[in-house]
């Protein structure tokens, strides 16, 4: 008579549900943390920015140095968390992320309500972020007062590009079952 | 869930016959995972998928699938005595 346990299987995943739930929670950490070092960046530089100088030497200044160096290296730092996770994440989904994948009716199902969940929340992004940019853009509109320039710009692109991945991925990761 | 609950014996057919849900998995070309939400009730299956099983165990589908919930098997072969 056969031995093995009848229920429990072997994670074909790779990963058990709790620890795909934790990758999930640290890539959205990551890309959160991102977002706030973007919107710091944008606002410090706008409140605490005096022309060096003049201020040079002065608490002020050394504030501001710190601060900037601060986000300037914890920003691609946590980009590469987030890289990491993505991957980590597909990894660990080998049935929906691999090219020719064979899968059931069910997870055929949860895919597709995976990605239409994740339309629709990248598109409110992307809205947001029009909205954000036409009050930035004319001025007097503005109820927020800095101006994002073409480099910021581009790490929120950047941001909506990762978040394409994620979304749906971590939908999928969250919900399924081992 | 999706629609209203089904109610089936797949676990208890599975463990009888002494397969794991890999094997079941396997024979009916879907995921482990899969027969894991078949047997929970959190998932109904497709009527091709339900034939399947049917034609898997050698049972009519209302042996296997019901609306109502399932008496078990010992008691529908040995009614309790009045």
């Amino acid at each position: 008579m056969a031995t093995h346990n009848l229920n429990l299987e072997g994670l074909g995943h790779g990963r058990s549900q709790k620890q795909r739930r934790r990758m999930v929670l640290v890539a959205y950490m990551s890309f959160v943390g991102m977002l706030i070092i973007v919107a710091v960046s944008v606002f410090s530089g706008h409140l605490f920015f005096v022309d060096p100088t003049r201020t040079r030497g002065t608490p002020h200044f050394f504030f501001y140095t710190v601060l900037s160096g601060t986000l300037t290296i914890t920003w691609p730092i946590l980009m590469l968390i987030s890289i990491f996770n993505n991957i980590s994440l597909s990894r660990a989904l080998p049935e929906y992320t691999m090219k020719q994948s064979t899968l059931d009716e069910r997870q055929l199902r949860v895919r597709d309500s995976a990605y239409r969940y994740s339309y629709a929340i990248v598109s409110l992004a992307i809205l947001g972020i029009f909205i954000f940019k036409f009050f930035t853009l004319f001025p007097g509109v503005h109820f927020v007062q800095p101006s994002i320039n073409r480099f910021e710009f581009s790490l929120f692109l950047m941001s909506i590009g990762g978040l394409m991945n994620l979304v749906p991925l971590s939908i999928i990761a969250w919900n399924e079952r081992d | 869930m999706d629609g209203a609950t089904i109610y089936n014996r797949l676990a208890v057919l599975r463990v009888e016959r002494n397969l794991s849900r890999q094997e079941l998995a396997t024979a009916l070309g879907i995921s482990y995972q899969t027969v894991g939400y078949l047997e929970r009730g959190e998932y109904n299956p497709s009527l091709e998928l339900a034939f399947k099983l049917s034609d898997f165990f050698s049972l009519p589908i209302e042996a296997i699938f019901s609306r109502q919930p399932l008496k078990p098997l010992s008691e529908e072969i040995y009614p309790a005595k009045k």
